[in-house]
């Protein structure tokens, strides 16, 4: 298994430096007081998107499946190590922002970020896992190139689905669940993490079963 | 002596078109060649030995072992090349080198790089800027490095000039010399196997239709040349195909002794060579299949 996962480091590697500088690039551009609180979260976001789905094209354009399909190493391996890597890489991409976020807090420079804390690491790593959990079943049915559709189907998804969720709280708030929920949220988040993990666990686990499914049943 | 590989009355049907059945089996110490035509089904059958597509029926061991059941220890002593390049482009030789090789417990690192340095192979040249040639053999190169009891190649000559191709055979023949492999050779080009396979797999629309040492395979194969006058229906149907003209005929029997009672002095006879044995025999096949 460590093979694979050092398969997609060495894949990604210049994919990483890139990450670094424009992680320095998001830290100047959302150096305002508003979008400063969400630097760490988009940045290490990107990061890891960027390096999950440049391993995943790289693969997909050399027909690579049929090399790894080859040597001695059994499906459920590959699918495991490709999500897998979706944690390597996110705790790359967050290894790296709070890097570059201490240089940041430190320098003298005229504007300041604070240092990265849990709720950047959790937020972060449940929206990749999120994005993964979706995408990846796409990828190992139909290649790179469907999984870039899925991709932007979640991306509207995320973007859009805030506005739709405010308005439906907006327009329910007599209804009496919907008020327990709130204060739920507001006066025990560590429960609403937890609930979020362990829904966000089931998703992925329901993918990985999903994507083994796939992948062994494919023809190279 | 055990057999490295043996196919079972596999079959696995695909869109508008079937392997039908196809069994061949290779022992240790001895080079096979599988040809046929493009489009037989080489490509598909070296791809059921190496499990990257399922098959309908049938079984398939290598080193005597199912090869989906024990994949994981059975790709560990195979060698792979294959006829177009599937390792990472964008990555140098010794990255891709890096990836493949743990993978494999018996690797040699001084072994490979004694390939990479017979062959002229510059480790931090990207494959992408690799010729054809300079591709297949890096792909050798780490076939060659982890002790593969069986090596499976598929059309590993076509594109390649004639010098390589030529040394490619050399180096095949090298490996054989110890006689605990067994190299599985597709091609279409039979004229590489003339010089090193033991023996020859023909495979056509799906269906193999010869398995036999190369020597017994041409041996009971006669290419027989005569005026169109003594083409009478005896002779045709000793034929496997025929091709007339104004003058004459010229067509593959795999009934020599008879064909020579028949015709006597009438006719020439030569010994055809792999590719006269695959072009007739394609020719049959499709004149069959016209009825």
């Amino acid at each position: 298994m460590i093979h694979l996962i050092k398969k997609e480091v060495i894949l990604q590697k210049k994919m990483l430096w890139f990450g670094f500088f424009y992680s320095i690039f998001l830290f100047v551009a959302f150096s305002n007081p508003v979008l400063k609180e969400f630097v760490y979260i988009m940045t290490a976001f990107g990061i890891a998107y960027i390096t999950i789905l440049g391993a995943i094209q790289s693969e997909y354009k050399n027909n690579s499946d049929i090399v790894m399909n080859s040597l001695p190493i059994t499906r459920r391996e590959i699918v495991l190590g490709k999500y897998l890597s979706v944690f390597i890489f996110t705790g790359i991409a967050l290894f790296v922002v709070a890097i570059v976020g201490l240089f940041f807090h430190l320098a003298p420079l005229p504007f300041d970020h604070r240092l990265i804390n849990g709720n950047d690491i959790i937020i972060a790593l449940i929206s990749i896992v999120f994005l993964a959990s979706i995408s990846l079943p796409a990828y190992f049915k139909t290649g790179a190139q469907w999984m870039r559709v899925v991709n932007m189907i979640v991306f509207m998804l995320i973007f859009f689905a805030p506005a739709q969720i405010t308005g439906f709280v907006l327009n329910n708030q007599e209804q009496v669940w919907l008020q327990n929920m709130l204060d739920l949220a507001q006066h025990n988040i560590g429960l609403l993490i937890i609930s979020v993990a362990g829904i966000l666990f089931i998703l992925l686990a329901l993918s990985y079963r999903l994507s083994l499914r796939i992948y062994s049943k494919r023809d190279f | 002596m055990p057999h490295i590989l043996e196919l079972q009355e596999v079959s696995r049907s695909f869109k508008g078109f079937k392997l039908d059945r196809v069994s061949f089996s290779l022992l240790r110490g001895y080079i096979m060649g599988f040809i046929g035509p493009n489009g037989a089904g080489k490509t598909s059958t070296l791809k059921l030995i190496m499990n990257l597509i399922g098959r309908d029926s049938g079984s398939i061991k290598v080193f005597g072992q199912d090869n989906i059941i024990k994949q994981r220890e059975i790709k560990q002593r195979i060698g792979f090349v294959y006829d177009e390049n599937y390792f990472f482009e964008e990555l140098t030789v010794d990255e891709m080198r890096r990836i493949i090789a743990p993978f494999y417990r018996n690797w040699e690192e001084k072994l490979y790089r004694k390939y990479l340095k017979d062959f002229d192979l510059p480790p931090r040249k990207k494959i992408k800027d690799l010729s054809r040639g300079m591709k297949t053999k890096f792909s050798l190169a780490l076939a060659l490095s982890h002790q593969a009891e069986l090596i499976i190649m598929d059309e590993p000559t076509s594109g390649l000039d004639p010098v390589f191709r030529s040394e490619l055979l050399d180096i095949l023949q090298t490996e054989m010399k110890d006689d605990s492999k067994g190299i599985l050779f597709s091609t279409h080009i039979t004229s590489d196997l003339e010089k090193i396979a033991d023996y020859i797999c023909f495979i056509n629309n799906g269906h193999i239709v010869l398995s036999d040492t190369r020597d017994e395979i041409i041996n009971h194969h006669l290419l027989v040349k005569g005026p169109r006058e003594s083409l009478n229906d005896r002779v045709r149907n000793l034929m496997l195909a025929v091709r007339e003209n104004e003058y004459g005929f010229e067509g593959l029997t795999h009934h020599p002794v008879e064909t020579r009672k028949l015709l006597g002095d009438r006719a020439v006879y030569e010994r055809p060579g792999l590719d006269q044995i695959m072009l007739y025999t394609v020719r049959r096949d499709k004149h069959d299949s016209s009825y």
